[in-house]
């Protein structure tokens, strides 16, 4: 109870609240903007949480993380483009819910579904985020080890179409956390290092210009290729009535609750993400709603049901990919690895050492969470007449203001050296060429990141593991905890090869 | 792609075989296989996907078309300026002239460009940004020197009552030119131009009073720190 009150203590300021309306509503825009998202929202964001206290800092990047799932529904449902993949489901019923005349009913039942799934999953992410991280308590040098490379391939397994892209690109983000000195003995490995080692590149890459870089910066790169195309955005800014009927939400129930389970529990598992949750949702829903004896509208009709599956689900993955991202330090998707970095940056490294040693702080981490979803309805649903007008902003005016941000936020992080901020600056935009290119040629940016990440803790746990073992894998094969964990993988990418196999197939 | 990075590869495999072990004699003994086993694996796996990938001649993304190609080499060519010169210019100059250049290249795509009247345009948002920020700098200032000497309440000493007051400045200022030398514009031929330029001096302007003002981030003051 006293660690509940000391994590209440540390989000009880004015700020708090007032960075985390902040982020929520910035999320918002960012969800709304095509283009642009949740993970890349965070990637900006996390200079400025480096400047606020840790509590803060935390419920910015999160609000912004729940704003952008959020605002993703306003495009879905006025233009049947969703913001990013978490509302693709959404966009079909938005779509004809917009041409029925009922945008607004569609926006309102949007925010009050996405505030649902937010704060119900939050109940599964406090319950059962200690129970994990208890759990890895029974975890050793090569636990830990292989703990990080089923991070790492889960990630390169499902964030793109082809797996030796993404385990190629997981490789390479190893080998940038392996530019960093060596974890052992301290000497540096950076190329040259008779002239690099005394710049800030000796340590490594920074990790912040590194995010900046590949979401921010390559982002703008790769909007160029669609600004010579016409554009003719028609946006339905009379969306009517705003609020749904309360007896239809209510008879939607089962509905939400299977959305809510279903979000949380993909959100939970490593590297499934929202994109895999909502359309999960929307098939169980239409499943109820042909059991209801006509009581519920089919999804696919334009109706409010095949609108708060989706949004449910959608928002219940944040709550649910939190849970092995705090407790393990594994991501849920691409924005949690981000988030995992940003926490890191932040001075908190997730697993059980956070969960037993800074348990006021996780208190604070689930009440700046409870804040930010509710700030996030709030703003959504007090600005739903107003937000429809932000899609009218070009990508042509707005790409210069977020290159200009990215090369900001590695410089704030250099404090008072300017010499080093440049070499930020550096790090960032060369990220952001090889992001773009990444993105051109459809290799996927989470694995890089997530190699960054769990780089050099997967270098320091294998060689501890080696030599515990006497300089031989015997720790690793006689763990059952990481055949437990290899098994996973085989599963998780076993399933994903399938998957590709069929998809090709069908293709063909 | 593919072929750049099998070459990429290569060269790290053979950069981590020549360099230096980093291992420490203790160590060695108790088994530890040293800090280049893992990046030695990690080069020999991206070499054989790369090549893999080469190999199979995956379709790359689409080709850039000729005016992609300019822009991409325009917005590299002025970034990578940015990064180089900032230390010697300054943010709030150099942020001024990327983020002027950039708005009326993209907004004007497709559309015959006025090059006098953009390096004009140019000029003049610099020229409006800096004498802003120096309004701005004086005004914050003295009102901190005069809450000092007692003059002012105290609260204007506090920094953040300061950006929040340099904030409202800002948000005036815009609103100023927008109504004045905006409409005095007015006109097809100068309508990308002024967009461009109250955007841009708004954006500058706003993101240094929150980055140095709010948060006291050491933006490099280059030619204007005197």
């Amino acid at each position: 109870m006293s660690d509940f009150i000391a994590g209440v203590g540390l989000v009880a300021h004015v700020s708090t609240f007032l960075w985390c309306g902040f982020g929520a509503a910035l999320g918002i825009i960012l969800g709304a903007l095509p283009g642009l998202t949740a993970t890349m929202g965070i990637a900006l964001v996390i200079p400025v949480s480096y400047q606020l206290d840790t509590a803060t800092g935390i419920g910015l990047l999160l609000a912004v993380y729940c704003g952008a799932v959020c605002g993703a529904s306003i495009p879905a449902i006025l233009l049947g483009i969703p913001g990013n993949p978490n509302a693709i489901a959404t966009a079909e019923d938005g779509q004809l819910m917009t041409k029925k005349g009922l945008a607004g009913q569609a926006l309102g039942g949007a925010v009050i579904a996405s505030m649902i799934g937010g704060l119900g999953s939050e109940i599964f992410l406090i319950f059962f985020s200690p129970m994990v991280a208890r759990m890895t308590l029974a975890f050793g040098p090569a636990e830990k080890c292989t703990l990080a490379l089923v991070g790492l391939v889960i990630i390169a397994a499902v964030s793109g179409d082809d797996l030796l892209k993404g385990l190629l690109m997981g490789a390479l983000g190893f080998v940038f956390a392996f530019l960093g000195p060596d974890p052992m003995s301290g000497r540096l490995r950076i190329p040259f290092a008779q002239a690099l080692g005394k710049t800030p590149f000796a340590n490594g890459l920074d990790m912040t210009s590194t995010l900046i870089g590949l979401y921010g910066v390559s982002q703008v790169f790769f909007e160029l290729d669609n600004f010579r195309r016409p554009q003719n955005v028609e946006v339905c800014t009379d969306i009517g009535k705003v609020f749904p009927p309360f007896k239809k939400i209510l008879s939607m129930w089962k509905i939400i609750l299977s959305s809510l389970g279903i979000g949380t529990l993909i959100g939970s598992i490593p590297g499934t993400g929202a994109s895999i949750a909502v359309f999960m949702s929307r098939n169980a829903a239409a499943g109820i709603c042909e059991h209801s004896k006509g009581k519920l509208d089919k999804p696919g009709t334009g109706c409010l049901e095949g609108v708060f599956a989706p949004e449910v689900a959608n928002n219940a993955v944040t709550g649910g990919a939190l849970i092995p991202a705090l407790s393990l330090g594994i991501p849920g998707d691409s924005a949690t690895a981000v988030l995992i970095g940003a926490l890191m940056i932040n001075g908190i490294t997730p697993g059980f050492a956070l969960f037993s040693q800074n348990m006021p702080l996780v208190y604070s981490i689930f009440l700046t969470l409870l804040i930010s979803n509710i700030f996030m309805g709030v703003f959504q649903l007090a600005g739903v007449r107003w937000y429809p007008r932000i899609l009218l902003i070009s990508p042509k005016v707005l790409m210069p203001v977020v290159l200009v941000l990215s090369f900001l936020g590695p410089y704030a992080l250099a404090g008072s050296s300017v010499s080093k901020g440049v070499y930020f600056l550096g790090t960032a935009l060369g990220m952001g060429i090889l992001g773009y290119f990444m993105k051109k040629n459809q290799y996927p940016i989470a694995p890089v990141v997530l190699g960054l990440i769990l780089g050099e803790m997967f270098e320091e746990q294998f060689r501890r593991g080696m030599k515990l073992g006497g300089g031989t894998f015997s720790r690793f094969y006689t763990s059952p905890i990481c055949w437990f964990f290899i098994a996973l993988v085989v599963c998780i990418v076993g399933s994903v090869v399938l998957k590709n196999r069929k998809k090709g197939k069908a293709d063909a | 792609m593919p072929a750049v990075m099998t070459v990429l590869s290569a060269l790290y495999f053979v950069y981590v075989l020549t360099s230096e072990d980093t291992i420490l004699a203790a160590d060695a003994v108790g088994g530890d296989p040293g800090g280049k086993v893992l990046p030695l694996a990690m080069a020999v796996f991206l070499f054989l996907g790369f090549l893999c990938i080469t190999i199979k001649e995956r379709p790359d993304g689409e080709a850039m078309d000729s005016g992609t190609r300019n822009l991409f080499l325009v917005t590299l060519g002025l970034s990578a300026l940015y990064v180089l010169l900032i230390r010697y210019v300054g943010f709030v100059i150099l942020s001024t002239l990327l983020l002027y250049s950039l708005e009326y290249i993209y907004t004007t795509i497709g559309e015959t460009r006025d090059k006098k009247l953009a390096v004009l345009g140019g000029a003049g948002t610099l020229g409006i940004t800096v004498a802003a920020f120096f309004v701005m700098r004086m005004i914050t200032r003295n009102l901190m020197s005069l809450a000092r000497a007692g003059v002012l309440p105290q609260i204007f000493t506090v920094t953040a009552f300061e950006a929040c007051i340099s904030l409202v400045y800002v948000g005036l200022t815009a609103l100023l030119l927008s109504r004045t030398l905006c409409r005095r514009l007015a006109g097809e031929r100068t309508a990308r131009i002024r967009q461009a330029g109250l955007l841009t001096m708004t954006a500058v302007l706003f993101l240094y009073v929150v980055f140095k003002q709010f948060f006291s981030v050491n933006l490099a003051a280059g030619i204007l720190n005197i």
